[in-house]
């Protein structure tokens, strides 16, 4: 997964994990960047009586670099304070909940906001409702409303949403950790079964979200208006972190007493680096380290263990890549230091040579309003991953084809990509420009983004769009259900020309798989000029 | 942290020790003093939880825990009779 109990340590850990970061260009208010730290992996929505939360004795944090060093220059702090109606019931709700502060809703959760610039540290709200889970239409009978309730102004004039959502991020789970099994590529695989379409394993769970919108300049070197790609300033790196007091004393009568400063133990930047980047030894130690010392961790990134793994599990498909000896440059400016000026026409968001995992975003790249894909900067759209990362980018996709050589190209133009390298995928999407994969039919238009929750009531395994999807800030009785820039759930245009397998069904898995043979795969440079709306300057 | 708070901190992890809410957690090690010297006068003293966190007696470090706060001190005798202390806890 992203990086959904993704190290020893955290994944006992739930309420500390963070599981996913996104940072891009409000597409609905695009002067706005939305950032957005996911915690709490895998939450069966039925998952009662004591129903999922933040934790009150944890430090959510969302971090800004805007000069280059890894080190935060703007931070973002969570933290989060439960109380009880009625101590003596063991009900989560005694009846219907239709506002946030109905006497029926037992259990609450409220955020307080600060903002630290420098020493300068300013509370933005305070106590601010969350809103409760989605138990079902008899406890949460209109939860859109109450979601959109729990959506606030701060002070400074930044929005905030913390509270449950439906998990946006799509992956094969079972098929991933099943020996790499790309279902679609089953048969070219070392098990020689048939091949079958991609199964999306977290459609139906949901995932608690911080969401803050703010203004750019909020986040910018000097608070300048990041109006040029080229411009160093317009690019910022983004990463969450979550930290516990140093110790926990167990009382024994059921209170913990926690003392101490604050200590990190979840970070995350790119999808998927200490998931599957990081050797299981050092994933913990990963978490706790800031990102300005992931020098140490470089060696992963530019040897990443899948690079080997992927001839060996798939024999004869990925000869090039299982010759290429060199550190992987291509893996090193995606995910340690941004993509300098140079390597993709009109486009970069380098941070400089500080070696750090963080997610990067050039603010100056418009939101793509029109037929966005799924596959950001390789897929010619240069709003999306790894420029920055938007809920409905397909990270899964984008890295496994990176990884396997896709993206070498770039930086080492004597490699060659292997046929395959830019056809793989866990065939969770039609094409690349559907947005809609599986459970994403619950992103929504607008702040927050990320959809509707599941509701407890109506899963496990139903991924059926709650009644009420899309009211979120959207007038009564209408809905507004995906990002801007309409969802092509069919055949799509395909404008990088890599798309050659549309793995909807089986029968178009299995032509993937005889795809992946080599036969008939345009062998296209991963990315060639993305569609920045803005030409750089010089 | 100011001379004022670390004397805060030890003045309550010393004196304090035995008060409630105290919770002084010392690995078992060598007991071998360092040389130095504690520093405890009649400065106030943290109402709150105190934990004292003694890694490797033999090298006199303490750390002590407050609140959302700790300061690192450095004292051979304290961190000699913590250890003491943790001997008779495990017997």
């Amino acid at each position: 997964m992203s990086s959904h109990k993704e190290a020893p340590g955290i994944s006992n850990d739930a309420a500390a994990d963070n599981t996913d970061v996104y940072a891009f260009v409000s597409p609905d208010k695009p002067d706005t960047v939305t950032l957005i730290a996911n915690f709490v992996p895998l939450e069966d929505p039925a998952g009662g009586p004591n129903f999922f939360e933040f934790g009150d004795d944890v430090l959510y944090e969302i971090h800004i670099d805007n000069n280059g060093d890894a080190k935060p220059d703007v931070t973002y702090q969570f933290r989060f304070t439960t109380t009880y109606q009625d101590k003596n019931t063991f009900l989560y709700n005694v009846g219907p909940i239709d506002s946030l502060t109905s006497p029926n809703w037992n259990r609450r959760q409220f955020v307080t906001v600060t903002k630290v610039v420098g020493s300068k540290t300013t509370t933005l709200g305070t106590k601010l409702a969350c809103p409760p889970c989605n138990i079902g239409p008899h406890s949460t009978p209109d939860y859109a409303s109450l979601a959109a309730a729990a959506i606030h102004k701060l002070s400074d004039g930044a929005t905030v949403f913390a509270g449950q959502r439906a998990e946006g991020f799509y992956v094969d789970l079972g098929a991933i950790f099943d020996l790499g099994i790309l279902r679609p590529f089953l048969a070219a695989h070392l098990a020689k079964m048939p091949a079958a379409p991609g199964v999306n394993s977290t459609k139906a769970v949901n995932i608690h979200t911080i969401a803050i919108q703010v203004p750019k300049t909020d986040l910018t070197k000097g608070g300048v208006t990041p109006s040029k790609v080229t411009d160093a300033t317009s690019t910022i790196g983004v990463y969450a972190t979550a930290s516990r007091q140093a110790t926990r004393m167990i009382n024994g009568d059921g209170t913990n007493t926690n003392t101490g400063p604050w200590v990190q133990v979840s970070r995350l930047g790119n999808p998927l680096v200490n998931e599957v980047v990081i050797p299981i030894s050092q994933k913990d130690r990963f978490n706790a380290t800031d990102p300005s010392g992931d020098s140490q961790f470089a060696s992963h990134v530019t040897k990443p263990e899948l690079a080997g793994l992927l001839p060996v599990l798939y024999p004869g498909v990925f000869p090039k890549l299982a010759k290429y000896t060199k550190p992987r440059a291509d893996l090193a400016a995606i995910l340690l230091t941004g993509i300098p000026a140079g390597v993709v026409a009109g486009f970069q968001n380098f941070t400089g040579t500080t070696q750090a995992d963080m997610l990067r975003l050039n603010m100056a790249v418009p939101p793509t309003t029109s037929k966005p894909s799924n596959l950001g900067l390789i897929g010619m759209d240069a709003a999306g991953f790894p420029n920055g990362r938007r809920v409905f980018d397909d990270v899964t996709t984008i890295e496994l084809r990176a990884i396997a050589g896709a993206t070498l190209p770039l930086v080492d133009k004597t490699y060659k990509p292997d046929d395959a390298a830019g056809a793989i995928t866990p065939g969770l999407t039609s094409s690349n420009t559907d947005v809609t994969a599986d459970n994403t039919v619950h992103y929504l238009s607008t702040f927050p983004y990320l959809g509707t929750p599941h509701s407890g009531y109506d899963t496990p395994a139903d991924n059926t769009p709650a009644p009420d999807l899309g009211a979120i800030n959207q007038p009564p009785g209408q809905v507004g259900s995906v990002p801007v820039g309409a969802p092509n759930t069919g055949i799509g245009p395909k404008s990088d020309g890599s798309e050659t397998a549309l793995l909807v069904g089986a029968g178009a898995a299995l032509a993937g798989a005889a795809l992946i043979g080599g036969a008939t795969l345009r062998n296209k440079p991963a990315v060639a000029t993305p569609s920045v709306d803005q030409t750089p300057s010089n | 942290m100011t001379d004022h708070s670390r004397r805060n901190f030890l003045k309550t992890a010393t004196v304090g020790a035995a008060a409630a809410g105290v919770a002084v957690v010392v690995p078992l090690g060598s007991g071998s003093a360092g040389a130095a010297a504690p520093s405890v006068d009649n400065s106030p003293t943290h109402d709150g939880p105190v934990v004292a966190w003694v890694s490797n007696p033999a090298s006199g470090e303490i750390t002590v825990m407050a609140g959302e706060h700790e300061l690192v001190h450095h004292d051979a005798k304290l961190a000699r009779q913590l250890s003491q202390l943790a001997a008779r806890a495990t017997n």
